[in-house]
C-alpha cells in the first residue's frame, strides 16, 4: 500500500502585518497564492460591541453597523455603492466583536475599503438607518428562532453563562431588546465603533495597502482608548445540567449536547476540539457510529467548536447537535450520557494520534474559499491564538503529546459542566 | 480509449462508451476535489417510487463485497478529506476533496465502488438506509420553517405527472415501497457510461492520474444513448395563469412566487438567471430596494435553480413587513419588475454576478462542480470555462428579454404560507 503522506499544512500563511498601536489599528493578513484568486475578503472587527452592553440594550452595536449599510441620509446607502463595485457587504456581531465584511474582486477591494472606512470615520448614523438597522437585526434573530440548530446552541450558552454576563446574550439582541432599540442606541454605539480599536483581517491577494485604506477613519482621530473591561462573571457558579427549549414542531425533536466553559490556554482549546471531534466530528466517531449506524436515532451530527477571548481568559462553547424523533428524546438524551461517559474511560492514545492527524490534514481546506479562509482566521484571531495564527494551530497539533492532551480531553470534557439542550413537545 | 486532447494544465478523456472527464491541474492549493455527476436523478424514478434515486445514491456507500459499510467516508476523512453525495432532480452527484496524494487512489476506490455497486443493493442495507432516508427528508424539508416551499412551487409549476413536480428526496410513504429491486433496476439503466462525467481540478498531474481516470470511467458499462433512455415528460406551458396555494404556518408570513425560466442546458438561461440578480441579489437590487428600503417587507430574494430536462425554476421570496398585507407586497412585486433596467441597474447586476462568478471560480472544489455540470448539460467545458467572456459582452436588451419571465402577466405559482 502507498504511504500516504499527511498533507503539508498548507501554503498559505497568516501573519499579523501590520501593527500601529497609535492609531489603534490590528491588520492581520492571510496570504493566499494571488493565482487564480482573484476576490478578496476582508472583515472590519471592532472588539468589544456585545460586551459593553446593558441587558436592555442588546443589539445595539448589530443594529449600528446594519445601519450604516443602509444610510442613505448624505448620499448613496453603501450597501449601493459597494454593490455597483460588485462587493457584498454583510454586518454582524459575536459575543467579543461587531463586525463588517466586504467580498470582491481584488481590482476594487480598495476602493471598497476606502468607502467603507470614510463612512464609519463619519461617527454618524441618521435616525431612520438606526431604525433600519434594528429592524435588520431583528428580522436575523427571528430567523436563527427557526433554526434548531442555531437555537439550541444560543439557549446553550445561555444555561451556561452568567446572567449578566457577556457570553449569556445572542450578539444581535433578542426580539424584545431589539423591538425596544431607539435609534438613538444604535447612533451611539456607532460613535463608540468608530473610536474603538480595529481589528481588519484580509484574505486573498495581500499586497500592501489596506492600512492607508483606513486613514479616512483612523487617521487623525483622538487617541484610542480601549473601552473599560467591565468585570463581571462569565460562566454560572452552578449551570445548568438540562435545559428545555421553546418547541417548534412536534415531529420531530432536536437535541444538543455541549459544554461552555474556561480554558488553560490553547493546548485546552486545541484537547476540546480533539476530544469533540473524536467524539461525534466525523463518520468514524463514537457518537456517528452508535447514534446513527448502530441506532438509527438520527440522520447526522452537526459539531461546533467556538472559542472567545474574553478580559485576557480564553473560553470556548463545544456543542454536539442531531434532530431525533420526538418519541425517542428519552433514549437518546440518556444514551448521550453514557455514551459521552464510554468514550471518556475508552479513550486511547492512538486514536488521539490519528484524530490530531485528521483535524491537521482537513486545514487545508479552510483555504480553498477566500471567504471561508478570511472567517477562519477571524474566528482564531478572536480565540486567542498567537499572531501566526494557523502555523502555530498546525504546529500543536503536529507535536501534539497523545498522553498529555489525553488528560486535558477528559478534564474538558468534565460531566458536571456539560448540559444537553432539548428542543421538542412537552 | 482516446488520448488526451490537451496535456498542459487542461487533460479532457473520453471513452468508447461515453462516459467523459476533464482533469485541470491547479497548484494553487495542495488539494484535489472530484466530482462524479450521474446524470439521472429523481425524476427518472418510477411514479410511486419516489426516492429510488436518492436510495440508490444512499446505497453506494453502504457496504459491498467491495469494502464495508461507511468504509470510504471513514477511509477519506481519515486523511482529512471531505465526502458528499447530493442527488438533484436532474443528476447524482458524488464528490472527494482530497490531499493530491491520494487522488489517484480514490479514483480506483470509485471504480472498484461501481463495478461492486449491484452488490451494495441488499436487503439489509436497504432497510437499515430507509430509516436514514425518511430522517434526512425530516431534517432538510418537514422539520424546517418553509422547507416544502420548493416541493409546494415544483408541484403545480410544472404540468401534472411531470417528475419535475415531484420532490427529489421522495416522500415518506414512497421511500417505505421503494424496493431491492426498482434499486438494482435504476442501477442498471441509469449508472451507465453515458451519463458519466468526471471533473478533476487540483494540484494533480493529468498524466499521472491517466490511468486512474479511465479506470473509473471505464468501470460504467456502455449503455444506449441518453436519449431517448430518460422517460419522456409531459412537456406543456405548465400552468395557465396563476395558481395561488396558502398554508398556515406558526413562523411568519412568508410567500414563494415561481416563475418558469428556460431550461439549464438551453439558450435564455444565463440571461434569465443575471435578471434574476438584477431582480434580487443582493442588497442594492431592484426588489430590495422598491420592497424592503421602503417597509413593504422585511426580506426579498430570488434565486434561480436549473433545471435541464424542463423549463428551470425562479423564485421570489418575500416576508411582507409587519402590518403589511400579502396583495399589497404582491402588488409592490408586480409594479417593481415591469420596469426596464436603468443603467446603474445594469451595472451593478453584472458585477455583482460576476464577483458570485469569480468567486466560484476562485475555489477548486466549485469549479469541479461547474466543470462536471458543464460536461453533463452541453457536452464541453467551453461554456463553463468561457462564461466571463459571456457576461462581459451580454446586450442588456437579452436581460430585458429575459425579464418577461418575472413579469406579472408570466405564468406563476403563488405559495403564501400565512401566520395562524
Amino acid at each position: 500500500m502507498t504511504e500516504l503522506a499527511p498533507a503539508p499544512a498548507g501554503t498559505a500563511g497568516s501573519r499579523l502585518a501590520v501593527v500601529d498601536q497609535d492609531a489603534g489599528v490590528c491588520l492581520c493578513t492571510a496570504s493566499v497564492a494571488a493565482v487564480h484568486r482573484r476576490l478578496v475578503a476582508v472583515r472590519v472587527s471592532v472588539p468589544g460591541g456585545p460586551l459593553y452592553e446593558v441587558p436592555d440594550r442588546a443589539g445595539r452595536y448589530s443594529a449600528a453597523v446594519r445601519g450604516l449599510l443602509l444610510d442613505d441620509t448624505t448620499g448613496p446607502a453603501l450597501v449601493e455603492s459597494l454593490g455597483a463595485l460588485g462587493i457584498t457587504p454583510t454586518a454582524g456581531a459575536t459575543p467579543s466583536a461587531v463586525y463588517l465584511d466586504i467580498l470582491g474582486p481584488r481590482e476594487v477591494i480598495h476602493r471598497g475599503l476606502r468607502m467603507l472606512a470614510d463612512r464609519i470615520g463619519v461617527a454618524e448614523l441618521s435616525v431612520p438607518a438606526g431604525r433600519a438597522g434594528a429592524a435588520a437585526a431583528l428580522f436575523d434573530v427571528r430567523r436563527r428562532a427557526n433554526d434548531s440548530g442555531t437555537f439550541a446552541v444560543d439557549a446553550l450558552r445561555a444555561a451556561r453563562a452568567a446572567p449578566d454576563g457577556p457570553l449569556a446574550r445572542v450578539p444581535d439582541g433578542t426580539v424584545e431588546t431589539l423591538a425596544g432599540l431607539r435609534p438613538a442606541h444604535a447612533r451611539q454605539a456607532l460613535r463608540a465603533i468608530a473610536a474603538a480599536p480595529v481589528h481588519v483581517i484580509v484574505a486573498g491577494d495581500t499586497a500592501t495597502g489596506y492600512r492607508e485604506d483606513l486613514a479616512g477613519w483612523v487617521d487623525d482621530r483622538p487617541a484610542v482608548v480601549a473601552p473599560p473591561v467591565v468585570p463581571r462573571p462569565v460562566l454560572r457558579a452552578a449551570p445548568e445540567r438540562r435545559c428545555r427549549l421553546a418547541p417548534r414542531r412536534a415531529g420531530q425533536a432536536y437535541l444538543l449536547w455541549g459544554t461552555l466553559r474556561r480554558l488553560d490556554g490553547v493546548a485546552d482549546l486545541i484537547a476540546l476540539e480533539l476530544a469533540v471531534h473524536q467524539l461525534a466530528g466525523w463518520t468514524g466517531s463514537r457518537l456517528w457510529r452508535v447514534f446513527r449506524e448502530e441506532q438509527r436515532y438520527t440522520y447526522g451530527l452537526s459539531v461546533t467548536v467556538e472559542p472567545y477571548h474574553l478580559d485576557g481568559e480564553l473560553y470556548a462553547l463545544a456543542s454536539v447537535g442531531m434532530a431525533v424523533d420526538a418519541d425517542r428524546v428519552s433514549d437518546v438524551g440518556a444514551a448521550l450520557t453514557d455514551e459521552t461517559g464510554r468514550f471518556v474511560a475508552e479513550l486511547r492514545a492512538a486514536e488521539i494520534a490519528a484524530a490530531a492527524t485528521r483535524l491537521l490534514r482537513a486545514e487545508i481546506l479552510y483555504h480553498d474559499k477566500t471567504s471561508g479562509l478570511m472567517a477562519r482566521t477571524a474566528r482564531l484571531l478572536v480565540g486567542g491564538f498567537p499572531a501566526d495564527l494557523s502555523e502555530a494551530r498546525s504546529r500543536v497539533l503536529l507535536a501534539v503529546d497523545p498522553d498529555e492532551i489525553r488528560d486535558r480531553m477528559v478534564a474538558v470534557l468534565d460531566p458536571t459542566l456539560i448540559t444537553i439542550a432539548d428542543r421538542s413537545a412537552p | 480509449m482516446l488520448a488526451p486532447r490537451e496535456r498542459d494544465a487542461t487533460a479532457w478523456y473520453c471513452t468508447a462508451g461515453g462516459a467523459r472527464a476533464v482533469v485541470v491541474r491547479d497548484g494553487t492549493l495542495p488539494l484535489v476535489a472530484l466530482n462524479l455527476r450521474i446524470a439521472a436523478g429523481s425524476r427518472n424514478d418510477v411514479a410511486g417510487r419516489g426516492g429510488t434515486a436518492h436510495a440508490v445514491e444512499h446505497l453506494m456507500f453502504a457496504g459491498s463485497v467491495r469494502r464495508g459499510r461507511g468504509e470510504h467516508l471513514r477511509f477519506v476523512q481519515s486523511h482529512g478529506g471531505v465526502v458528499n453525495a447530493v442527488t438533484s432532480v436532474d443528476w447524482t452527484r458524488f464528490s472527494d476533496v482530497v490531499s493530491p496524494s491520494l487522488a489517484g487512489t480514490v479514483l480506483r476506490r470509485h471504480a472498484e465502488g461501481i463495478a461492486a455497486a449491484d452488490t451494495a443493493l441488499t436487503d439489509a442495507n436497504l432497510a437499515m438506509e430507509r430509516t436514514v432516508l425518511v430522517h434526512e427528508r425530516r431534517h432538510r424539508v418537514t422539520n424546517v420553517g418553509y422547507g416544502d416551499a420548493l416541493e409546494r412551487v415544483a408541484a403545480r409549476l410544472y404540468p401534472p405527472g411531470s417528475p419535475y413536480g415531484r420532490p427529489a428526496m421522495g416522500v415518506e410513504e414512497e421511500i417505505g415501497g421503494v424496493s431491492v429491486a426498482d434499486c438494482r433496476t435504476f442501477l442498471a439503466r441509469y449508472y451507465r457510461a453515458p451519463r458519466a462525467n468526471l471533473a478533476v481540478v487540483g494540484d494533480v498531474d493529468p498524466d499521472r492520474v491517466a490511468d486512474d481516470v479511465y479506470a473509473l470511467l471505464g468501470a460504467f458499462a456502455p449503455g444506449a444513448e441518453l436519449v431517448p433512455a430518460d422517460p419522456a415528460p409531459p412537456r406543456s406551458s405548465g400552468p395557465v395563469g396563476r395558481h395561488r396555494e396558502v398554508v398556515r404556518t406558526s413562523l411568519r408570513t412568508k410567500m414563494f412566487l415561481g416563475y418558469r425560466l428556460p431550461s439549464e442546458s438551453g439558450p435564455g438561461f444565463a440571461a434569465a438567471r443575471l435578471a434574476g440578480f438584477l431582480l434580487g441579489r443582493g442588497p442594492g437590487a431592484r426588489l430590495v430596494d422598491r420592497l424592503v428600503r421602503r417597509g413593504i417587507a422585511a426580506h426579498v430574494s430570488v434565486r434561480v435553480i436549473g433545471r435541464s430536462g424542463d423549463a428551470s425554476v425562479g423564485l421570489i421570496e418575500i416576508v411582507p413587513a409587519d402590518g403589511v398585507s400579502v396583495p399589497d407586497a404582491l402588488r409592490a412585486v408586480d409594479e417593481a419588475v415591469v420596469e426596464p433596467p436603468t443603467g446603474r441597474e445594469w451595472d451593478r447586476a453584472r458585477a455583482v454576478y460576476r464577483a458570485a462568478w469569480l468567486e466560484d471560480l476562485d475555489s477548486i472544489v466549485e469549479r469541479s462542480d461547474g466543470l462536471s455540470l458543464s460536461l453533463q448539460l452541453h457536452g464541453a467545458i467551453d461554456p463553463y470555462r468561457y462564461h466571463e467572456t459571456w457576461l462581459s459582452t451580454v446586450d442588456m436588451s437579452e436581460v430585458v428579454g429575459a425579464l418577461r419571465y418575472w413579469h406579472p402577466d408570466a405564468r406563476r405559482v403563488e405559495l403564501v404560507y400565512r401566520h395562524d
